[in-house]
């Protein structure tokens, strides 16, 4: 019997607004994936390419980026960097024939505790249907 | 300052060859105070070129300004050296290439280099050799200017170029005070200065050349349609080559990991680099834990970390000279990566990397409406 592909989600969550909604939803009970490793960012916009890729090329199927609506960053724009960052980092994936899916930013804020948990359950369930990332070369768990 | 249309151009009659008519433009520059140094491509005695700053105008006669070569580092990054620390208390001309010009624009846009006192003369580029091939045709006792000149008036095969120079859209630098222009004119023994800016009109004013109205370029325009399919078809090409994970590992197969890409690159200037820190290299804790279930341990890609990371950090800026893929010791095109994937973003933000001061990198502006389709 073959078990059923579980992906691998490196989640970078800003911590004034994504992070926050993830400690919601734990506290009020509302269930999602195990599929999600988050770690917290004191912004989104600090969050480099360079972790993106690393966690590719380290094990990761998918890497979410959890940030504030335009407007409501704690650091007045550090969203609207991290957005162009993903169009760059996208761009360049799509160029070399890479799956610019497994890829997502999603603007979270602290009350949308659903929100956040319909995210990882819609990731999830899309990383299902691609199959490993062909990124990866090797089975270690990402700590 | 803003890049103005040509208004202006000088023509300069022959004074014996091609190199002489130039430096005689030069040798007033000096001569006639208008500038104080000049920082040029100077011969030597193997025939190669190399930079030196010059301030006395006996040296002028060394200066080589259309030899079709770029023998070590851009141009770019030898400004930013002079002018980074502190902006020039005297006036400096720089002789540039058009891929040397754009360095410094893009420097100029990260405030690596001071344009305070700094003078632009840009020489038009036809393309250029790789060094190893420039020097092949020296011991084959060609000359390689005249080969240049010759397979631009002919237009037959590839010339021998370097890619990234076959497919370059920019022959005269678009960011310069005043453009040597010599590839159309020669042919009837004549050099055109194209004065672009203010500066430019007061610099040959001083020389006491008379400024006239602009002339034609037909020609020229002609190359660039022909070069401009061209580089549809190289970047389609490449796109091929380059098309998944496995392609590229083969593409970078006999990567060493020297970083010469990255040490030669003018747009990459970070003092402080992540790809020469500590944290990059992989630790053995990390190896221990790649370990696969048969038992093998496949080693991770640092290879493909460095250059995709690379070209997401600076790509949006690269200005296609192409000096990464002459820097590579294992002659990887790596013009192919860098230039398919700097090409891609470029056109996603509408970029002209290296045109005009004023256009503020992607990474410099951001709005709150736009890219909402990279967004869930």
């Amino acid at each position: 019997m073959t078990e059923e592909f579980q992906p691998l989600i490196i989640g970078f969550l800003c911590r004034w607004c994504a992070s926050a909604a993830a400690d919601l939803a734990g506290t009020t009970r509302i269930q999602y994936p195990p599929t999600l490793r988050p770690i917290r960012v004191n912004c989104s916009g600090s969050v480099d390419p360079i972790y993106v890729l690393r966690a590719f090329l380290e094990g990761a199927d998918g890497v979410l980026i959890g940030a504030c609506h335009p407007g409501d960053c704690h650091y007045i724009n550090g969203n609207l960097k991290v957005r162009r960052r993903v169009a760059i980092i996208k761009e360049v994936m799509e160029a070399l024939g890479l799956e610019k899916e497994r890829l997502m930013l999603e603007w979270i804020s602290t009350s949308e505790a659903v929100k956040f948990a319909e995210t990882v359950k819609r990731f999830t369930e899309k990383l299902k249907k691609m199959g490993p990332s062909p990124l990866k070369k090797s089975e270690g768990d990402a700590d | 300052m803003l890049i103005k249309t040509i208004t202006k151009t000088v023509i300069l009659k022959s004074r014996g060859s091609l190199t002489e008519t130039i430096n005689s433009f030069l040798y007033l520059l000096l001569e006639k105070n208008a500038l104080k140094w000049l920082l040029a491509p100077v011969k030597d005695e193997s025939g190669l070129v190399h930079p030196e700053l010059l301030s006395r105008e006996d040296d002028i006669s060394r200066i080589n300004t259309i030899a079709p070569l770029i023998p070590g580092e851009n141009m770019g990054t030898t400004v930013s050296l002079l002018t980074r620390e502190s902006p020039l208390k005297e006036k400096l001309g720089v002789i540039l290439r058009p891929c040397e010009s754009k360095a410094l624009v893009e420097l100029a846009k990260y405030r690596q280099i001071s344009t305070e006192n700094l003078y632009v003369i840009g020489v038009e580029c036809y393309g250029t050799y790789h060094v190893l091939k420039y020097r092949e045709m020296l011991e084959e006792g060609s000359n390689p200017s005249e080969e240049m000149l010759k397979f631009f008036l002919d237009r037959g095969g590839d010339g021998g170029f370097r890619s990234s120079c076959l497919v370059c859209l920019t022959p005269k630098p678009p960011y310069s005070d005043v453009n040597i222009c010599y590839l159309t004119s020669w042919s009837a023994g004549e050099v055109v200065l194209e004065i672009k800016t203010d500066r430019g009109l007061e610099l040959v004013k001083k020389l006491g050349y008379e400024a006239k109205r602009k002339a034609t370029e037909g020609l020229l325009r002609e190359i660039l349609e022909e070069r401009r399919k061209e580089r549809e078809k190289f970047f389609a090409d490449a796109k091929k080559e380059l098309n998944g994970v496995d392609k590229l590992n083969e593409f970078f197969e006999e990567c060493i990991g020297c970083h010469n890409c990255m040490e030669v690159c003018p747009i990459c200037f970070c003092k402080e680099c992540f790809f020469d820190s500590e944290r990059y290299p992989y630790v053995t804790r990390k190896y221990l834990k790649w370990r696969l279930p048969e038992g093998t341990v496949l080693l991770p890609n640092s290879k493909l970390q460095f250059h995709i990371g690379r070209t997401i950090h600076m790509g949006f800026s690269c200005i296609h000279c192409g000096l990464c893929e002459q820097a590579c010791p294992k002659e990887i095109p790596l013009y192919k990566f860098f230039g398919l994937t700097a090409e891609r973003v470029q056109k996603l933000f509408n970029y002209h990397p290296g045109e005009n001061l004023d256009e503020k990198p992607p990474i410099q502006e951001f709005r709150e409406e736009e890219f909402q389709e990279v967004v869930g």
